[in-house]
């Protein structure tokens, strides 16, 4: 936590907002809501961001997700950027930065295209293996010969854990 | 970019380094550096440092250890998109984005820096690899479960019909997957039941875990207390309490697309009832979908009920692995039986369950079983008395069969306790996990191999002739144990032991009995009728209860004024039906809503609604009875829990601990926090519909502001820290070291774990508002003491219950009440007014003499008090709980539904059963018709507020209400006291049945009250022959004239003629001391001093006190009398006028409490 920051009085409106953010009256809005028809109005822009609504599905197991980013350089990564387009997914198991810090946060790569037949793959060692790039892993056999011996013997091993 | 490949290539040239002879390590405090990011706030490339050092350690070691120090040069990055040559860097998928980082300029070691970005590298793509396979893991665990294969049945099912029913055992996995399953077929707004609050929350969390939405708001909750939901919500749980009320409000649940009703098997209360009005509400909006999930327990019953809907019903079988079932009776239990209850003399120790079959059973497997085999023990018994006494009976056994971990659960117990069920035993240990029925369907514990079945329950049914809870031990229902049996089959293999025989089992119910029948249906019934339902009578219950008791409860919704004489809802039953408490703690609340002082009102009413603070051990412990002694209240047990609440709110204050100050008194701190959310919520729901003013605690001032400040940031802090944490990872568990260590543990947890409930109580208290909660548990004061008992009994009434006659002459345990339905009760053992039963005494200098010509043998006095109790309840004894106790008269002719009198007034029967004899002349028609006029201008506020609000609910008012409330309000509550107070000697006796034969005359009153022009006590009221008692109706509850008169009125009547009457008001004497000519003159009288009536309220004493004084200064005995001042202490020689002006300016300017209270 970085809240050492929060020290000068430029942060109490932000110090309110984080209130907001704990639900500390939540009674009040419940009574509210319990009185009131809900407005359909959308929250607030930001919020949109980070819905995940680009479908990534795994050609080789049956993985299926939605992700916030395809691409080299998520905006949302911090210094990081992938060497080819991937399905990248803001980190779920991070909690998001409060929300008056525009700091970036955590992902994960799900997968990418076979650098070959260009098929949807995920990071799962029974779908893909990477070398310079992603291969699905039929592509990656058919491959293997033009590669170094430690780069076949590395999917050999994958392949027969496999099995 | 040309740039900085050109370096690299450079670096190719330089010194490899080699982890022989280096260590990234050493260089710590330097490279620390460049994990930062350029930009302002330095956000750090890794998520945790620390994991990261540990990593570069082991990374490090690993590659000595393969003989690989040397760490190759890196590659350029025209060489990094080529095959050849290999290098280890080519299986990372990631790269370093140079213009974010923070190049170190000084660097004298080019290699070393380029060296550990990649080492950054190498660290990053590892824990990409790791968060991937966690996802992967959690959707394996997914598709593993039971209903996954159900999956495509369930999507092709909803586009056939509207209703689903989708049945499976628990661990199925049918809560967890079918919200989710919904969202993914396109379903936005998704609402799902659950019986318990908890389930909601944990669900809740579970969910958004598996949709990767841990940190947003897909999915929420919405509990009694606590909402988590936002407009971007799209899977809501609810409790089933919570959706009736939305219902309630907006009839036709626009906002959801799909409701699943889930646990339905569980038949409570509200999940019948949501069942009936889901199945309208399917008819009124043809969108909705509905989904019924339970477990496999009568699905045949849900089936047909929605057959018409077209209802389908998906099976989905659970995992189960075999499990084998051995009945093991325990020898001989009538014998033993039999022995406990002749030998014990105490109370409860009769019931204790007798724990030696349970460790017969785990001695068994101690010995059948090898402790290499893993497997944990769930033993079922009734209750937490139960629980206590096998726990303390295994934790005796495990002396010596140390492998024994002994957990107790049940819904009691703090969440922490519960949740140490979940951990893991030590090798070589076992759990042994003592549980109510909480564990049979609701919470599932895994790897428990062998079950423990006492085959009891506890529950609570409803007796409606006496409107009285009872609290029982049943045997379970058949699919109960086969539940029960299931939980030894989750993990593999099990067994069941069933602690009674194959016949017993045979003879069981098939199925528990559902909620209805077992509870008062007065709310559930006013609900119906506040969301519209025209006839009660008419609504598809899945089950319906006894037409009867429905008929009983409409009844008793009128006696509350809550429903109209034609049943439509009243004013007041439509503001009880928006208040989610018990009807007569929400009457109670509408009642004070006139009363001046809301916020000691408010803190009443959320008391009254919260379990008992008080824990068994509280009762059971001489030190928390010690620590407890000097909050004691003569007033009963409520004003003690409100002592105590106050003086918690004072600890509160000084920021002392509070936790362990409850522990030392017995109490359970959890109750309080609730009573605060409680009080906020009503104080919320009253403002909201302007029945009471906003509360205002007080702004702050500025040092205050400014502590508060800082107060609230560091809270802040720790509240985020806490939310923020990983949720709770099952843990190994313990040894245990013998029983004392329970106690030790619970004192040694408390500094380490951050007391949360407290950390959110002081986020949403100030000082200012601590001050104001404090102040409104202050109840020393004797008219507020007794005004709020005024208030409860205005709630609770016909809740009154009475002493047995013979109570004076007989010891502690032998004291009876009645009510008047059910004779015979007593006070709970751990109530005070059992322990001091002499409050409830008369004293001898509480008689007084009786007039020659009253003959009947009750005592006289002025001190009769009933008992106005909360709930009847009935264990081993029928209990009256929570008692307090009023002036008798003055009480039931505030509160009486039927009032009726004789001819003199000398007579008064309140609803048929308690009958009270005024002997001195003027005294029943002073009090009655004080009482009359009370109550009348009591409603007469009351509506007028409710029809107010009723009538500009929508017209924007700025201005609260509160002018009615303010001008002659204060009059009505010291006029209230000033009643409270009168000293008015009388008799009261409980009528039996048999005096209902005579009780009334039956006949039209006499030629010359017919002539009464008006009605003498009520003004608007219009004056009718009650041609079924006799007599005439003059109020709405009050029948004058309709008792037919005994002996000794009329003697009285015959003695009184010899007396002279004179007017308080005016100089009008009339020659002989009769009623109905003196109620004639009332009105004459009344016409030309109705004027100087009020200000005379004001200034002098009260008019009707000279009415007293002069009707009994002209009867011959009481000219002047002994009279002892209890608040001044004082003995006076005083005419019975002057007593009561004494008392009443000693009683104003002391403010004691008098015991009389």
């Amino acid at each position: 936590m970085t809240d050492d920051s929060l020290g000068n009085s430029f942060n109490v409106a932000a110090a309110a907002d984080d209130d907001d953010d704990l639900n500390l009256d939540n009674e009040a809005a419940e009574i509210r809501r319990l009185q009131l028809p809900t407005s359909t109005e959308p929250l607030a822009q930001d919020d949109d961001e980070r819905v995940a609504n680009i479908e990534f599905k795994c050609s080789s197991c049956d993985m299926h997700e939605m992700v916030h980013f395809y691409g080299r350089a998520p905006p949302f990564a911090l210094g990081v950027k992938f060497r080819e387009d991937s399905y990248v997914l803001r980190d779920p198991f991070q909690a998001p930065p409060p929300r008056w810090q525009s700091k970036p946060e955590f992902y994960v790569s799900l997968g990418a295209k076979c650098a070959i037949c260009g098929q949807v793959v995920c990071k799962d060692t029974s779908c893909s293996f990477y070398y310079t790039k992603t291969h699905c892993l039929p592509c990656a056999r058919a491959e293997l010969k033009t590669w170094p011996v430690e780069a076949q013997s590395r999917l050999r091993k994958q392949l027969a854990a496999k099995k | 970019m040309g740039s900085k490949a050109d370096k690299k290539r450079h670096s190719s040239m330089r010194q490899p380094i080699n982890l022989v002879n280096f260590s990234f390590l050493e260089h710590r405090a330097t490279l620390s550096d460049q994990l930062l990011t350029k930009s302002r706030h330095q956000h750090s490339l890794v998520e945790n440092e620390s994991d990261f050092w540990q990593f570069v350690n082991k990374y490090e070691s690993m590659l000595r250890q393969l003989g690989q120090p040397v760490l190759p040069t890196l590659l350029s990055e025209s060489e990094y998109l080529q095959p050849v040559p290999y290098h280890k860097s080519k299986h990372l998928a990631l790269q370093l984005d140079e213009q974010a980082l923070r190049h170190d300029t000084r660097a004298d070691n080019e290699e070393l820096q380029a060296q550990f970005q990649q080492l950054v590298l190498i660290y990053l793509d590892f824990k990409q690899k790791e968060k991937f396979n966690r996802i992967k893991k959690l959707r394996q665990a997914q598709r593993a479960l039971p209903i996954a294969r159900f999956k495509d049945d369930l999507r092709s099912a909803l586009q056939a019909t509207r209703v689903l029913i989708v049945a499976g055992d628990t661990g199925c996995g049918k809560s967890t997957q079918v919200p989710q399953y919904l969202y993914e077929f396109g379903y936005r707004s998704i609402a799902c039941t659950q019986p318990r609050r908890l389930a909601c929350v944990s669900l809740s969390k579970r969910v958004a875990h598996e949709l990767l939405d841990d940190y947003g708001n897909k999915v929420g909750f919405q509990i009694r207390f606590e909402r988590n939901r936002t407009q971007n919500t799209h899977i809501l749980f609810i409790t089933e309490g919570l959706l009736l009320r939305q219902l309630a409000v907006a009839p036709n649940l626009e906002q959801y697309d799909v409701l699943i009703l889930d646990e339905i098997h569980e038949r409570n209360l509200f999940g019948d009832f949501l069942l009936g009005v889901t199945k309208c509400l399917l008819r009124a909006k043809p969108e909705l979908k509905l989904i019924l999930m339970s477990a496999t327990i009568n699905v045949e019953l849900f089936h047909g009920y929605f057959k018409d809907e077209g209802a389908q019903l998906l099976q989905v079988p659970g995992r189960l692995f075999p499990i084998k079932l051995r009945y093991m009776p325990p020898p001989a239990l009538e014998l033993k039986a039999g022995q406990a209850t002749a030998g014990s003399s105490k109370r409860s120790q009769s019931a204790r369950l007798d724990p030696a079959p349970f460790i017969q059973v785990l001695s068994l497997i101690d010995q059948q079983y090898p402790i290499t085999e893993r497997g944990d023990v769930l033993i079922f018994v009734s209750g937490v008395n139960e629980i206590d006494s096998i726990c303390e009976a295994i934790r005796e056994y495990a002396k010596e069969q140390t492998q024994w971990l002994v957990l107790p659960l049940h819904s009691g117990l703090a969440l922490a306790e519960q949740d140490k069920v979940f951990d893991y035993a030590p090798d070589g240990m076992r759990k042994c996990i003592v549980s109510t029925n909480i564990a049979e369907t609701s919470l599932t514990v895994d790897g428990v191999r062998f079950v423990i079945d006492s085959g009891k329950v506890k529950e609570m049914s409803y007796d409606a002739s006496c409107k009285g809870q009872r609290l029982k031990e049943f045997w379970v229902s058949k699919s109960s144990a086969e539940q029960r049996k299931g939980r030894a089959g989750r993990t593999g293999p099990g067994v069941c032991f069933r602690l009674f025989t194959q016949q017993q089992f045979d003879a069981f119910e098939p199925y528990p009995m559902p909620e209805i029948y077992r509870v008062p249906l007065d709310t559930m019934l006013l609900q119906m009728v506040s969301m519209g339902l025209p006839d009660v009578r008419a609504f598809p219950f899945i089950e319906p209860p006894e037409t009867e008791r429905i008929e009983q409860t409409i009844l008793s919704l009128k006696q509350h004024c809550a429903l109209s004489v034609d049943e439509k809802i009243t004013p007041l039953g439509s503001s009880l039906a928006n208040l989610p408490v018990e009807l007569p703690i929400g009457k109670m609340l509408l009642m004070g809503c006139v009363f001046p002082e809301v916020e000691q009102l408010l803190t009443l009413a959320a008391m009254l609604s919260v379990q008992n603070p008080l824990t068994t051990r509280a009762h059971t412990d001489q030190r928390c009875e010690r620590e407890r002694q000097p909050l004691e209240s003569e007033q009963g047990d409520l004003f003690t829990l409100l002592r105590a609440y106050r003086e918690w709110l004072q600890l509160k204050m000084a920021r002392e601990n509070t936790r362990k100050w409850c522990h030392r008194l017995g109490i359970e701190e959890q109750r309080f926090y609730e009573v605060c959310k409680l009080r906020q919520q009503f104080q919320r729901i009253l403002e909201s519909c302007r029945m009471a003013p906003p509360s205002d605690a007080g702004a702050l001032n500025r040092t205050e502001r400014a502590r508060r400040h800082g107060e609230l940031r560091q809270l802040k802090a720790l509240k985020r820290r806490q939310r923020l944490e990983q949720p709770r990872q099952r843990k190994l568990l313990k040894r245990q070291h013998g029983a004392a260590d329970t106690q030790q543990e619970e004192d040694d947890d408390a500094p380490d774990t951050e007391d949360m409930r407290d950390v959110d109580f002081r986020l949403r208290h100030d000082g200012r508002q601590l001050a104001l909660l404090a102040r409104s548990a202050q109840l020393e004061r004797h008219r507020d003491v007794l005004l709020l008992k005024l208030l409860l009994v205005s709630g609770f009434y016909p809740q009154l219950a009475i002493a047995d006659e013979f109570n004076y002459c007989k010891g502690g345990g032998q004291q009876f009440f009645h009510t008047q339905l059910k004779p015979f009760l007593s006070l709970h053992p751990n109530a005070h007014f059992a322990k001091s039963y002499e409050l409830l005494k008369l004293s001898d200098s509480e008689l007084h003499a009786k007039p020659d010509y009253y003959t009947p043998k009750q005592p006289l006095s002025e001190r009769h008090q009933v008992l106005c109790y909360q709930s009847l309840l009935e264990t081993a004894k029928p209990y009256l709980m929570n008692c307090i106790r009023l002036p008798a008269a003055q009480t039931l002719l505030l509160f009486g539904y039927a009032i009726d009198t004789n001819w003199g007034i000398s007579r008064i029967v309140c609803d048929g059963w308690l009958a009270l004899d005024f002997p001195q002349p003027g005294s029943g028609l002073l009090l009655l018709s004080r009482a009359i006029e009370l109550r009348q201008r009591w409603s007469s506020r009351l509506y007028d507020k409710l029809n107010e609000l009723n009538s500009n609910e929508k017209a924007t008012s700025c201005a609260p209400p509160k002018a009615a409330g303010h001008d002659h309000g204060d009059t009505l509550w010291s006029d209230l006291l000033d009643f409270m107070a009168l000293d008015v000697v009388y008799g009261i006796k409980r009528l039996l049945p048999a005096d209902q034969k005579t009780l009334y005359n039956r006949c039209p009153p006499p030629a010359r009250l017919m002539l009464l022009p008006a009605n003498p006590f009520v003004q608007d009221y219009p004056l009718s022959v009650n041609s079924e008692k006799g007599g005439l109706n003059i109020s709405e509850h009050v029948v004058y004239g309709c008792l037919a008169e005994l002996p000794w009125t009329l003697a009285m009547e015959t003695a009184l003629q010899t007396q002279l009457w004179r007017c308080a008001q005016c100089d009008f004497q009339l020659e002989q001391f009769d009623v109905p000519d003196q109620l004639l003159h009332r009105l004459q009288c009344k016409a030309q001093s109705d004027g100087k009536r009020r200000q005379r309220r004001q200034s002098s004493p009260d008019p009707k006190a000279i009415v007293a004084a002069s009707s009994s200064s002209s009867s011959s005995r009481s000219n002047g009398c002994d009279y002892h001042c209890e608040s001044c202490g004082r003995h006076l020689k005083l005419s019975q006028i002057d007593i009561l002006r004494h008392r009443r300016t000693c009683v104003k300017h002391k403010e004691l409490p008098t015991k009389a209270i």
